[in-house]
């Protein structure tokens, strides 16, 4: 890693923040992790030692158990021999999804041999808001939580702003949904309890909130780790985003339809949303009749197509939908098939004032989530069986060098 | 067989082969003024009386060539016709029909081919919306002329279905949900890809129809097969005729058209480049300057839309049928189809004779873009108001904008949009070129078609608030819209990048002017639907509006093609959607959104907004947000405008939730003229100060 020529203002750190002799093992982490960003990342160099500071910090306050932490740590560990990203230190191995305004790309950082996942949003905008956004993206270096999806770094290359992500095997929840067909509500609370987790970190730890909660947000892998990745942390990116994509789905919240004052309450609403939709197999607005139901959860051999019900609603137009969402009732659980708590809680989730809502707090001490707290649920073995991959080794973090 | 009346009395089929490719110019012959002649009235239901007669009717192949044209008896000029009308047809039985033919003949003969149906032709006719005239019995046969079109030549008048599994009519195999066409008519369904072979056989029985095809395909030649004989002489007759398509306006555009005749295959066309777009086919003649209009604003007058415009070309084919005609002029399959086509869109609102050489070339020359049946299919499927046939254009006056590719020299890109760059550069000066991204044709989006469009709109335009419309370049894959440059910057670069503020007094200024020319492109029977500050020029102050007849749902499709089930929003555009036009919006990849003249205005009170606010209304809400509360009636809070009251009245009327509450262009200019001005410190005219006296001081 040799010091790239970026730094144009000739910025100088203070002394003693650069250790010379950086030693590759977790328990070194601290020094290393002050040199490698310090001298590396641009822009950061006023404030490294801060930020590296903090985040130790951080990590010893979070609630981690020492599985999670340990993980957290090689991320690091991996993460600061990567100098300053560019496009051309990336191999593209394949596409991952389409994500809000971008394309998501398996990618290998060719120097370190890191698998990334590589969202590229396509933006033309003007060098001051591109700055701006990058900014604005390097609070994600900061963000690290055994429920958030690891962040390598961001930067702008022809007209397209790249933003390099931990790779997550598994894939986000709405394509295991569409293989799986409905996922279990064992599974559903566990990790209902990772994404209020990630959620709480999110909001008590930097304060913002996530702004788009659904299913292809929430990320698992081999490993079992449940990650929540896209939220919203640049608020300029938001803002320029050059095209937003508006389709037969949406998890906002009624509050923020209406334009009115809205909070991190709004992410429940998502949340509730997203879980009725995973338990049932199919979005559920407008709710699917009894036959619908029936047919869902009726027969043992679960049909495979979850998204389409026998009986599909005939399309809706987008403002049809939102109104939906707006003036009827929210959708519920059905009953019989799922637990009380279960119901119970999607239901303090999805109600349309915001106020009545179950805030983060509430819902972390839910009876719903207690019981799946307390149950030890296989995710790691479930993802694998259903998206057909090779379980990774427990201590590794999904070896991230593999492809 | 030579003209009309096929082969014998009781082969209705075969007559009508015959007739179709009589009826080059003239629609299908002997039994009268085909298509056109036939649905002069409003759709007629199909009587089986005509059958009777149509057996009855003299056999084509009896006739010499004379006498197949009088068989045709299109109702132009009918002299020929004319006379043949009482004997001719052969057969005797011809003339029971004849004779009752020959009187409406004679008195429409000028103006209606269509009132001489032929009796077949006149079951048939009856369904046949376009020609509204009104179809009587049956007239005898006569010698075609190029006018009279006898031949069968109703075009369909496809509008794209959703259709559940269906059978494709044309080519009999099975059509996919979602990908086919069904006549408005006759319920005749076919692939969007096999549209374009289909034969104007609107309303013909089944039976008919598989004749039909195969003539029709015959003709695709170009060649008046059949009886070179008869076709001679008829096309002798074509050339000294005024081709007089019955009118179903619907096809003909301009019809100047009319029917070249076959020697004027010399048309080639002085334009080098064939203007696939150029719907032109109109012959100069037309004083109709119209046609183009009507797509876009009125269907035409009498009746339906556009879609047939596609059709037509398969008329012409049947109209026509020079030999010479052929596709020589234009290149690929297309051209040559569209050759043949072209002449039979001509005709409707066409009275005018048009000499067949003109025709000829216009057409050659129109057709190879707008020929294409597949892009026609699609911009078809795509968008099924006129605008998407529409292009039906004189081809003459095509010819005279048309730019050869290489006289333009391009310089730097000045702006990208969805399917086209915006180049500038120069051809006699400074020009902005916008070039098609001909990559981006794909099956959703037309922009070829579109494109076409646009060209015919532009050429409708002049004015001192649009943009200048210098020419065009339809030669794919260069096709290219030139314009002068506008020299200013754009109202968006001014309003939210350069941040400039505009007092009150200017934005009215600005306001006024654009409702000038936006009243003006009302006038002219054009949506704008794409009105939006970046799409409008400050030159040192005057106001110049550009892109408008562009906005075409290939801007959604660059998002549509990403996600099958998402609408890809361009960003600035919802807040321009009035709410009749956001309640629309799906993620279906084909839209028909509902714009107006008064979603034009809606556009203009956004446009208001940004130059009192300096911002966009809604900002910073998600597009979700801003389509539930716009489709709602909510509109942005003026609340913390700097305005008066008169002004936020006008916003608040444009933006009105009904459409019928907004105001209009014309009368938007009065309200702003109307505004009081601001003026500075304000005098009383007389001394106040300086009176003493007592009263001055209450």
């Amino acid at each position: 890693m040799s010091k790239m020529s970026k730094n144009k203002l000739n910025l100088t750190l203070p002394p003693g923040s650069i250790d010379t002799a950086p030693a590759i093992t977790p328990s070194n982490m601290t020094p290393q992790l002050k040199s490698a960003t310090a001298t590396e990342r641009q822009g950061l160099a006023g404030k490294s030692k801060t930020s590296i500071e903090a985040l130790t910090e951080r990590l010893e306050q979070i609630e981690m158990d020492d599985t999670q932490r340990r993980r957290i740590e090689v991320f690091l560990c991996q993460k600061e021999k990567i100098g300053e990203l560019s496009d051309d230190d990336f191999e593209k191995l394949g596409e991952l999804g389409q994500g809000n305004g971008g394309v998501v790309m398996k990618v290998r950082h060719k120097s370190t041999g890191l698998i990334m996942a590589r969202k590229l949003i396509h933006l033309e905008v003007k060098p001051a808001i591109k700055k701006q956004i990058i900014r604005e993206l390097k609070v994600l270096h900061e963000c690290n939580f055994a429920h958030i999806v690891g962040f390598y770094g961001a930067f702008y290359s022809d007209g397209e702003i790249s933003i390099c992500m931990e790779y997550m095997d598994g894939g986000s929840l709405d394509l295991i949904l569409k293989k799986a067909g409905k996922i279990p509500e064992s599974i559903l609370g566990t990790i209902t309890s990772a994404v209020l987790k990630g959620l709480s970190y999110l909001r008590d730890k930097h304060a913002i909130m996530h702004r788009d909660v659904k299913p292809s947000n929430i990320l698992v892998n081999s490993n079992g780790e449940i990650k929540i990745c896209d939220f919203g942390v640049s608020g300029q990116l938001i803002d320029s985003m050059a095209n937003s994509f508006v389709g037969t789905r949406s998890y906002m919240s009624p509050e923020r339809l209406q334009g009115t004052h809205y909070s991190v309450q709004s992410d429940i609403w998502s949340l509730g949303l997203s879980l009725v939709e995973m338990a049932i197999g199919m979005y559920p607005i407008p709710p699917p009749d009894a036959k619908t139901l029936a047919a869902i959860f009726g027969g043992q051999n679960e049909d495979h197509s979850p998204g389409q019900a026998p009986n599909s609603p005939r399309p809706m137009a987008i403002f049809e939908l939102l109104d939906y969402i707006v003036n009827e009732p929210p959708p519920k659980l059905p009953a019989g098939i799922f637990s009380d708590e279960f119901k119970d809680f999607v239901d303090r989730c999805l109600k349309k004032n915001p106020d009545e809502r179950a805030d983060l707090k509430t819902l972390m001490n839910h009876e719903w989530i207690r019981k799946a707290d307390a149950e030890k649920v296989d995710i790691a073995g479930w993802v694998c069986k259903t998206m057909d991959l090779m379980p990774s080794t427990p201590n590794s973090n999904v070896s991230p060098f593999s492809s | 067989m030579c003209g009309a009346g096929g082969k014998s009395p009781t082969t209705p089929v075969g007559k009508r082969k015959q007739n179709a490719r009589l009826g080059a110019l003239a629609p299908l012959g002997p039994l009268g003024g085909g298509p056109l002649a036939a649905p002069l009235a409003a759709p007629l239901t199909k009587s089986r009386s005509h059958e009777s007669q149509l057996s009855a009717r003299p056999d084509a192949s009896d006739l010499s060539d004379n006498s197949q044209s009088s068989a045709l008896g299109g109702g132009s000029a009918a002299d020929d016709a004319l006379e043949g009308d009482a004997s001719p047809p052969a057969s005797p039985h011809a003339s029971p029909h004849a004779s009752p033919h020959a009187s409406p003949h004679d008195a429409d003969s000028d103006h209606t081919p269509l009132h001489r149906p032929l009796p077949y032709y006149n079951n048939n006719s009856c369904t046949y919306p376009a020609h509204a005239q009104g179809v009587s019995a049956p007239r005898s046969p006569r010698t075609p002329t190029v006018s009279r079109c006898m031949a069968h030549d109703i075009a369909h008048r496809f509008t794209k279905t959703f259709n559940m599994i269906a059978t494709c009519d044309y080519c009999d195999k099975q059509m996919l949900f979602g990908s086919g066409l069904k006549c408005k008519e006759c319920k005749f369904k076919c692939h969007r890809d096999c549209e374009s072979k289909v034969p104007p056989s609107c309303g013909l029985p089944p039976e008919f129809v598989v004749a039909f095809k195969e003539k029709f395909h015959k003709d695709a030649g170009g060649y008046m097969c059949a009886s070179p004989v008869g076709s001679r002489g008829f096309l002798a007759s074509l050339t000294s005729r005024p081709r007089r398509r019955h009118a179903p306006p619907v096809m003909h555009h301009n019809v100047r058209d009319g029917g070249g005749g076959p020697d004027s295959s010399s048309n080639t066309s002085s334009c080098n480049s064939s203007t696939p777009s150029s719907p032109a086919l109109a012959p100069p003649a037309t004083p109709h300057g119209t046609p183009h209009a009507t797509p876009h604003a009125t269907p035409h007058q009498h009746h339906h839309q556009p879609p047939s415009h596609h059709h037509a070309p398969h008329h012409n084919k049947h109209q026509f049928h020079f030999p010479e005609v052929k596709p020589a002029v234009s290149s690929p399959n297309h051209s040559a189809h569209a050759a043949l086509q072209s002449p039979a869109r001509a005709a409707p609102d066409n009275h005018d004779i048009i000499s067949t050489a003109s025709l000829r070339s216009d057409r050659s020359r129109c057709i190879s873009g707008s020929g294409s049946g597949s892009t026609d299919s699609r911009a078809d499927s795509l968008d099924h108001t006129n605008n998407s046939r529409w292009p039906r254009q004189n081809s003459l006056s095509m010819k005279e904008w048309d730019i050869p590719y290489d006289e333009l020299k391009l310089f730097e890109v000045i702006g990208t949009g969805r399917f086209g760059t915006v180049y500038r550069g120069s051809w006699h000066g400074a020009v902005a070129v916008k070039l098609l991204h001909v990559h981006s044709l794909s099956d959703d989006c037309v922009p070829l078609d579109t494109f076409k469009h646009e060209v015919a709109t532009f050429r409708k335009t002049r004015h001192e608030n649009l943009v200048l419309f210098m020419g065009a370049c339809m030669k794919p894959p260069r096709l290219a819209i030139v314009t002068s440059l506008c020299k200013g910057m754009t109202l968006y670069t001014h309003i939210h990048l350069r941040k400039d503020k505009f007092t009150a007094n200017k934005s009215v200024l600005v306001a006024q002017q654009i409702s000038q020319g936006m009243g003006y492109l009302h006038a002219r029977g054009i949506i704008h639907k794409d009105l939006k500050s970046k799409n409008i020029f400050l030159e040192n102050g005057k106001v110049v509006i550009t892109d408008f007849g562009l906005f075409s749902v290939t801007k959604l499709c660059f998002g549509n093609n990403a996600r099958g089930d998402s609408l890809g929003i361009p960003p600035g555009w919802l807040c321009y959607l009035a709410p009749e036009v956001t309640r629309a919006l799906t993620p279906h990849a084909s839209l028909h959104l509902p714009f107006s003249k008064a979603t034009d205005v809606y556009a203009f009170g956004t446009v208001w907004y940004e130059l009192l606010c300096g911002e966009f209304p809604f900002k910073g809400q998600p597009p979700e947000a801003i389509i539930w509360q716009v489709g709602k009636g909510v509109k942005q809070s003026l609340a913390n405008m700097q305005a008066s009251r008169d002004i936020k009245d006008i916003l608040m009327q444009c933006w009105s939730y009904r459409s019928c509450d907004r105001p209009d262009f014309p009368t938007l200019l009065t309200t702003l003229q109307k505004l009081p001005k601001k003026r500075l410190a304000r005098s009383p005219s007389h001394p106040v100060h300086l009176s003493r006296s007592a009263d001055s001081v209450f």
